[in-house]
Parts: C-alpha cells; sequence; structure tokens
C-alpha cells in the first residue's frame, strides 16, 4: 500500500476510536513488501517473498492507557480492536504522566532524508538471486577451505503513517538493501582434541539504495578473511591487558549505552547512568551522538514514533553526559523535555577520533584486538560488564595469533573512562556505528 | 472468543488447490500453516497497572520444497486467490519438472499434551491484574532496599492448521501463560536486578497450582536483595555445581543447538559426521521431548505437522541422533523428530528444539557438595549463546555463590561462564538424582524465536572458565 492509503486508514482510525469514547487517540500504520533469497552451494535455498499490514492504536480514557495491534486493515476489524482497547482501559491505572507530546513538538522535518529508492524498488528477481549467487561463488572461489553458510539478498519496501488525536497525520516510504555471507571452515589436527571443530565467521552491507551496497567482491573477501583468521585459535591465559574493540565489538558496547541512557531505564533506575547528568562519565575523546537527520543512513526518520519532529542530540560530549533519549513520556516523569526519542535510538554513533586503527594496534605490546562478543553479560542496570569473547593476541604491536573461549569482564564505568585511542573511521552499516577504541586495561579469563 | 477452534472458512478442496499450486513448478512437497493468534500483555510498574496490549496476528504460510530448497510465501488475507497467489510464488522455488498431485487430506489423530479446561486469554481483566498485583505487593514488601517493582503477565493463544501435499490435515489451540516480575534493589548506590518468572502451556490454574503470584514477586526480590550482598566473581577456570532446572540452559547452548540437524546438513555444526563417537562424559544422557506435559517447549505436533517425540541426542556419552525438520530427514534419510517449528505464519519451519534437558543421575546432590574444594554453585540463569561451527557457548548466571571446601560461602556476582561443548561435557563427573524441569521462561531466538524447556538435576563440571572481573 503506498503512504497516502494508509494515512487515510490510520486518520480515519483516529476520528472512530474518538467517537467510541476515547479522549486521546494514537495509530500508526505500516505495510511493507519484504523480498529474501539465500543461496548455498549455488542452488537457492530459500525464496521469500511477502507483503504484510499491521495497525498500532494506543487510546486513553481519563489517563488510562490501552493498546491493541492487529494484521487485519479491515474497517470492521479496526472496529472490534478498538472496542477491545476501550474495555483494556478500563481496568488499567491512572497514570499522571500520560499524554499526547505537546502539540508544538508535533511535526515532520522538512529535510529530505533520502530514505527511499527509486531503482531499489524496480529491481528484478533474477538480478537479487545472480548478486547472492556472484557472492558466493567469489567467496568459495578464494580459499578451497572455506565452507558456505548461505549468501543472501534481502530487500524491503515499506510505508508507514502515524496519526493522533491532536490533528498530526503523516506518512513516509523507505527501501532497504543487504547483502550477506557466512562462511566456515574445518579447524582441526588429526588425532587431536578438536575434532569436529570449526570456525565461522560472515560479512554484511546494506544500504538504503541500491547502488550504495558494497561490491560483492569486497563482502565476499571480508567475510573469508574473518573466518580465516580464526583457524588455530587458543584460549589466552587469565590476565589483565589493554584491549582494542573492533567496529563489530564496539558497535555492541555502544548498542548497551544507547540502552542505558534511554529514557524508560532511566526513570525506572535500571540503568547504571541514572543521575549522571552533566557528570565527567568518559575519558574526554568520548563523544556520542543520537542523529535522525542524516540522509540515507539506515536510522534517519522526518519524526519518532509519537509524531515529535526529529532533531540531533548530543548525549556524551567529550565524557560528560550531556542528555538522556527521552519520550515525551519519559520526559514528562524526569521533568525534562523530549529529545524526539519515542520508540528509541535513531542513528545512534560515537564520533570519530584521529588515530588510525593500525597506530592503534601498534601502540600495544601485549594485549587483545577484540572480534566478537556474546552473551547477555552486558547488565546496564548494575553497570556491570562479563562477556564470552574471540579476537586475536596482539604482540609487540602487532597481531599475531587468534585467540577464543575467554570471557572480558570489567564494569562499564571503567570501560568509559579507560578509553585512551578511538580510530578514525566510523562503519555506518546499522543505525548504531562507533569507531574502533582502546581501553587500557580489561580482566581477560582464559587459562 | 479462543474457546473452540477457530474457524478459517477454507475448505479442504480449496486447501488442496493450494497445495497443488505450490507444487505446479515441480517442487516435492508443499504445506500450509494457517494461524489466528491472540496475545494479551498487561504490565505494572511504579505501583499502578500501567501498560496493556492485546494483539490480534491472522495470516497463512505456505511453503514449497525443492530437496533443500525452500520457496515460502505468506499473505494476511485468508481469501481463496490470495493464498494461491502465495502458493505460485512459493512454487517458484523450482523451476523444472513435473508437477506432482497432492493426496487428499485426511485428519491426522494425536495426543493432547496440554488439555486445558480454561484460557488465561479469556480470564476476566480484574483477574489478570488481581494476580499482578499480588505479585508486586510481595516484592514491594519484601525488603525496604526493593526500590522498584514491575510484573508482567502475558497470555497467548493460538488456533493452528496445518494442511501438506502428503495429506495430512491437523489442526490445534496452543495455550501460553507467563508470569514475569523484575525488581531492582538499591543499597549505596549499588544497583541489582532479581528476575523470576514461569508458566507454560496451561490456563489460569497456573496460578493455583503451587506457583502463585507472591512466590515469583519473593523470589524476585530476594535474588535483588541478596546481590546487594555479593562481590565480584573470580577469574579463571574453576569447578562448577549446576542447580537443578534452570541450569539446563547450558545443555541447550553447548549441544542442543549444535545437534539441530540444519547446521549438521549444512556442514556447519561441530558435531556433523560424529554419529557414535563419544562426545560427553558416559553420565551423559541428553534427550530432547515436544511431549512434556503443559510445558513450555511442548507440543501436539510440530510446525510441519510431525507429532512430537522423545528423542536420544546423547546416550551415556555417545552421540545417537539430531532433530530434523522434514528437509533434514529427507536429506539424511532418517526419521522425522517433530522439530520443525516456526514463530508465526510469517516463518517457514527450521529444526528446533522442544523441551532439552539432562537425564537423572545416581549422586547424592550432598556428596556432590561435598566433594568440591573450590568452585562456583550456579543456580539461575539470565541466559546464553553458542558459536555453532566450534562449540563454544558462554551462559551467564544471575544468583551464583562460592563453593569452598564443600560449603556454600559468598554470594557472587558479574560474571559469564564461557566453555566449548565437547569439552564441558566430557568433564561432567556427577550427575544428581534431583532431576526439575524449569518453570516456564524460556524463549530460545535462532533468527525465530520459539518457547523452549530445559530441564537437568544437579551437575558437577570439573572445570569451567569463569569469567569474572577479580583476578
Amino acid at each position: 500500500m503506498n503512504p497516502e492509503e494508509i494515512k487515510k486508514i490510520a486518520a480515519s482510525t483516529v476520528r472512530i476510536a474518538l467517537d467510541e469514547g476515547a479522549e486521546t487517540v494514537e495509530v500508526s500504520v505500516l505495510s511493507d513488501n519484504q523480498f529474501g533469497v539465500t543461496i548455498r552451494n549455488d542452488n537457492i535455498e530459500n525464496l521469500t517473498e511477502s507483503g504484510s499490514n499491521a495497525i498500532g492504536i494506543t487510546i486513553s480514557r481519563d489517563k488510562r492507557k490501552s493498546s491493541a495491534t492487529s494484521s487485519d486493515l479491515s474497517e470492521s476489524s479496526i472496529r472490534r480492536l478498538i472496542h477491545e482497547a476501550v474495555e483494556l482501559s478500563s481496568v488499567m491505572d491512572r497514570d499522571e504522566y500520560f499524554g499526547l507530546p505537546d502539540k508544538d513538538e508535533l511535526g515532520s522535518t522538512s529535510e529530505d532524508l533520502g530514505l527511499f529508492d527509486f531503482e531499489s524498488a524496480e529491481i528484478s528477481t533474477e538480478k537479487k538471486i545472480s548478486i547472492a549467487r556472484d557472492l558466493e561463488r567469489i567467496a568459495l572461489k578464494s580459499d578451497s577451505r572455506i565452507i558456505s553458510d548461505g549468501a543472501s539478498f534481502s530487500s524491503g519496501l515499506f510505508a508507514s503513517a502515524y496519526a493522533n488525536s491532536l490533528g498530526f497525520c503523516e506518512g513516509y516510504r523507505q527501501t532497504h538493501n543487504s547483502i550477506d555471507i557466512s562462511c566456515a571452515v574445518e579447524d582441526f589436527q588429526d588425532g587431536g582434541e578438536n575434532t569436529g571443530k570449526k570456525q565461522s565467521s560472515y560479512w554484511f552491507s546494506t544500504s538504503t539504495s541500491f547502488r550504495d551496497l558494497d561490491p560483492v567482491e569486497s563482502v565476499a573477501s571480508t567475510a573469508v578473511e574473518r573466518t580465516l583468521r580464526k583457524l588455530g585459535a587458543v584460549k589466552p591465559d587469565t590476565c589483565e591487558v589493554p584491549v582494542i574493540f573492533d567496529e563489530v565489538t564496539a558497535r555492541g558496547f555502544l548498542g548497551s549505552i544507547a540502552s542505558a541512557v534511554n529514557g524508560g531505564n532511566i526513570y525506572k533506575r535500571t540503568s547504571f547512568l541514572a543521575d549522571m547528568t552533566g557528570m565527567q562519565i568518559s575519558s574526554p575523546l568520548v563523544t556520542i551522538i543520537d542523529d535522525p537527520l542524516i540522509p540515507g543512513n539506515p536510522g534517519s526518520r522526518p519524526y519518532d514514533s509519537e509524531g515529535v519532529r526529529s532533531k540531533k542530540t548530543t548525549v556524551v560530549e567529550n565524557g560528560i553526559l550531556r542528555s538522556f533519549l527521552l519520550s515525551s513520556y519519559q520526559a514528562r516523569k524526569l521533568s525534562l523535555k523530549t529529545t524526539g526519542n519515542a520508540g528509541g535510538i535513531s542513528n545512534f554513533f560515537m564520533k570519530k577520533g584521529s588515530s588510525s586503527i593500525d597506530d592503534i594496534i601498534s601502540s600495544i605490546d601485549n594485549g587483545l584486538f577484540l572480534t566478537s562478543l556474546s552473551g547477555p553479560g552486558a547488565n546496564i542496570s548494575s553497570g556491570d560488564f562479563s562477556q564470552g569473547g574471540q579476537g586475536i593476541w596482539i604482540i609487540d604491536g602487532k597481531l599475531a595469533f587468534p585467540v577464543s573461549e575467554f570471557t572480558i569482564a570489567g564494569t562499564f564505568s571503567q570501560m568509559l573512562s579507560g578509553i585512551v585511542m578511538v580510530a578514525d573511521t566510523l562503519d555506518w552499516r546499522t543505525s548504531i556505528a562507533s569507531p574502533a577504541f582502546k581501553i587500557e586495561g580489561m580482566t581477560i579469563s582464559g587459562k | 472468543m479462543s474457546g473452540p477452534l477457530y474457524q478459517f472458512n477454507i475448505s479442504d478442496e480449496e486447501i488442496e488447490k493450494i497445495l497443488g499450486a505450490a507444487l505446479s513448478k515441480g517442487s516435492d512437497y508443499s504445506d500450509i500453516f494457517l494461524e489466528h493468534t491472540i496475545v494479551n500483555i498487561i504490565t505494572m510498574e511504579e505501583g499502578i497497572v500501567k501498560e496493556g496490549v492485546k494483539s490480534i496476528s491472522l495470516g497463512a504460510g505456505i511453503r514449497a520444497v525443492k530437496g533443500e530448497g525452500t520457496g515460502y510465501a505468506y499473505t494476511e488475507e485468508l481469501s481463496f486467490d490470495k493464498m494461491r497467489q502465495a502458493a505460485l510464488t512459493a512454487a517458484a522455488i523450482a523451476d523444472s519438472g513435473n508437477a506432482g498431485g497432492t493426496a487428499p487430506l485426511s485428519n491426522v489423530p494425536f495426543k493432547n499434551h496440554y488439555p486445558i479446561i480454561d484460557f488465561t486469554t479469556d480470564a476476566a481483566l480484574r483477574k489478570k491484574t488481581g494476580w499482578i498485583e499480588k505479585a508486586e505487593k510481595a516484592a514491594r514488601s519484601f525488603d525496604p532496599r526493593v526500590v522498584k517493582v514491575s510484573v508482567t503477565i502475558a497470555d497467548r493463544s493460538s488456533n493452528i492448521r496445518i494442511a501438506t501435499s502428503d495429506g495430512r490435515s491437523l489442526s490445534d489451540i496452543r495455550p501460553m501463560t507467563r508470569l514475569s516480575v523484575s525488581v531492582v534493589a538499591e543499597k549505596e548506590g549499588t544497583r541489582q536486578t532479581g528476575v523470576s518468572s514461569g508458566g507454560g502451556r496451561l490456563g489460569p490454574e497456573y496460578f493455583t497450582g503451587g506457583r502463585d503470584p507472591e512466590s515469583h514477586g519473593k523470589e524476585a526480590a530476594r535474588q535483588a536483595v541478596l546481590l546487594l550482598e555479593a562481590i565480584d566473581a573470580p577469574a579463571g577456570p574453576m569447578e562448577i555445581i549446576l542447580a537443578p532446572a534452570d541450569s539446563g540452559i547450558l545443555l541447550h547452548e553447548s549441544v542442543g543447538h549444535p545437534l539441530e540437524a540444519d547446521f549438521i546438513r549444512k556442514g556447519t555444526s561441530a558435531y556433523t559426521g560424529r554419529i557414535g563417537d563419544q562426545v560427553a562424559s558416559r553420565l551423559v544422557t541428553v534427550i530432547d521431548d515436544g511431549t512434556i506435559d503443559h510445558d513450555r517447549g511442548s507440543i501436539n505436533f510440530d510446525d510441519e505437522g510431525t507429532l512430537p517425540e522423545s528423542t536420544v541426542l546423547i546416550e551415556e556419552g555417545i552421540l545417537k541422533g539430531f532433530m530434523h525438520d522434514r528437509i533434514s530427514s529427507n536429506f539424511f534419510d532418517l526419521p522425522l523428530t517433530g522439530n520443525g517449528r516456526r514463530e508465526s505464519y510469517k516463518y517457514p519451519p527450521i529444526p528446533r528444539m522442544t523441551v532439552t534437558y539432562l537425564a537423572n543421575g545416581r549422586s547424592d546432590p550432598g556428596e556432590i557438595f561435598a566433594s568440591t574444594k573450590k568452585g562456583i554453585y550456579c543456580k539461575s540463569f539470565m541466559g546464553g549463546q553458542v558459536d555453532i561451527s566450534n562449540g563454544d557457548f558462554v551462559f551467564v548466571p544471575v544468583e551464583a555463590y562460592l563453593v569452598e571446601n564443600g560449603k556454600i560461602t559468598a554470594p557472587v556476582k558479574n560474571m559469564t561462564l564461557i566453555g566449548n561443548g565437547p569439552d564441558v561435557l566430557s568433564k561432567v563427573t556427577m550427575v544428581g538424582n534431583d532431576f526439575a524441569f524449569s518453570d516456564g521462561r524460556w524463549t530460545c531466538g535462532k533468527g525465530q524465536l520459539v518457547p523452549v524447556g530445559v530441564g537437568l538435576p544437579t551437575v558437577k563440571i570439573s572445570e569451567i572458565t569463569v569469567g569474572g572481573s577479580d583476578l
């Protein structure tokens, strides 16, 4: 469905809900078309194509809020849904802080965010399949040891609309393209204890515009390199050493910081950053920004999920915590103003530093280049951090040998304060982006 | 509303035509998965019933299979024309060969592993808010250091119908109830969280059958307050004792995932080609069983219409079998195991665990503690993750203690345990006689979310790397 159609549905749903006795109404309507193909060993392993709709209605009466969602956009179904929501609101408690945003905060940015690519909507299925095939073929050809776990092309056309009972009604369209490949390789010595052991890795590229996808050659070679460099990984000794988070693990770390500055976690006091505004929470090398207005970026949007006009927010400036990321409700709970972050982050990133990655590696005599983190051990509530890791050991300023089956632990506060070098490149494939950085010392638990 | 089976208003003849359309380009097999699901979530926070959401989803997913290839499409409009169109989209997976015929549909009988009288989905809203308020009150009044309590009740009833091109037709309602309590306790700037949750494929009787809402409230508060006094965990290899029930998450990660047969079929699992090998200590028998009554991970039939069973994966340390979906079972020419599962009509089924457990042993738990000089006793868990290819897995305890000279001493916090599946299972040195299933709280993510169950008796592992921060 196109944005005009779904805007109409959103606006008429608001009117029906008001007629049914709701005092405030918010409606969001989504419509998407998704395509995905996975090639494995030159055959199509999966081919999926589907269109999907969803409507979400939030109403309130006497500050008692409830919501209902459905995949059925027919008017009869929407009417039933509104009845369900009204009934549900009757058992909710009054929430003094509930309300729509102030009217003057509502609006859609006038800037062109480059969210929709006409070419993407036109690419044929055959072309998408052949790109996935090429991606796999190049990877398999580059090294005979490589086992393919599949190469994919996926794309989406996405339209959304949002309307509320203050008269806001807007909609926009987005396109999305991505390619990825996963590889594995045997990693054992005959008769050794590693029977059956393999190493695996993957790489991907994403973009709004089809033409901005990375070439299949570079995606394939990065995936193969990241797989092969794990061969023969050993368990490191238990020790305390400097650690470089590469752009992948740095992104994971920054994702935890995004949760820690989320207004919901602040007012619920489930963040180690609650009460820390204005304080030095990090090394001065760290500046963190949320910016929904970067053209073509994956997290860009003209307004947030309650219709508040998008704007840039500096979260951490030279190590000082400047702002949380807030919806209007979270802002009211904290006696602050919304930052246009209902629905969460937009493009959340750490600013680039001035060190090249080579300089950062060569600054370490004995330490770790961390390439993978796993597990749910990043606890933003207590501020404790302990995760499983994989990476490459650094000796005398050089990447020396792969390591795995260790954990890396500390606290978020120590880690943020311990950032002593920040790399000069930023990888924008996802809505969270971080340059690689070096932390002075962390506990590695291994042998 | 969810009581009787939902009527999808489509005749068997029409379904056979749709399945035929999915085969029209030469696929070997096709199926259709019709789903109508109602989910209710109510959350109490800061002392008020604050969030209430009702979600309804209705759709049909149509799959065409050719060898190892899957074509898939779904529609949310359940008209014959739309479903037929989706079937033709799915059919495109095959591009040659003669169109096969479909067998006439007939109902497949099955045993009901979760018979219930009432659905939580249908319970009066006031009844649900009443359970929530009881749990909240129990948590809040537990200790003055409790500063935040959040309680959520989530219930679900899924009406599904599966029909296959080989003539199988099955319909079911899958119930689910889950209560979870999360508590934050604070003391002099230290902040800790405790959680307790449970449920299963049952109705409101969950709350009267031993796990009343108060018990979850108290348990979450007890954990949060306990952790305020916890010391930093040590770093390095140590002996580990796993408490019964929830520790099964270690098994789920370390051997469960690598024994899902899609990884085996693709040759990317550490266990590929190892049937008959000794992959664990002789004390270890691992079973996946989707027939455990009312368990969160149980199913009356899987999402491609296969009846579940008790599948022995590892028997006394020897690798016996894998968990199959239809594609892997055909690929290996091995029997189906009832492990083809999916999150919803939006996804094709893939091999997934149901209820995965380690069978009971002979040791008295007291002896297990007495034999431990210095180790960690892990009681409850936040979750885990595994690297399928090499078997390295992590899991994160919430409640854990130091064990010194056979005695539980101080609670410890902030640690991830890391091990290698085959390596850790070969280091199982004692298995207790106190087996228990986890209260239903686990959801497994593998591109799609499905509810699962785990279980384990007390188990001792002679060495796992403990990733604390205290050197």
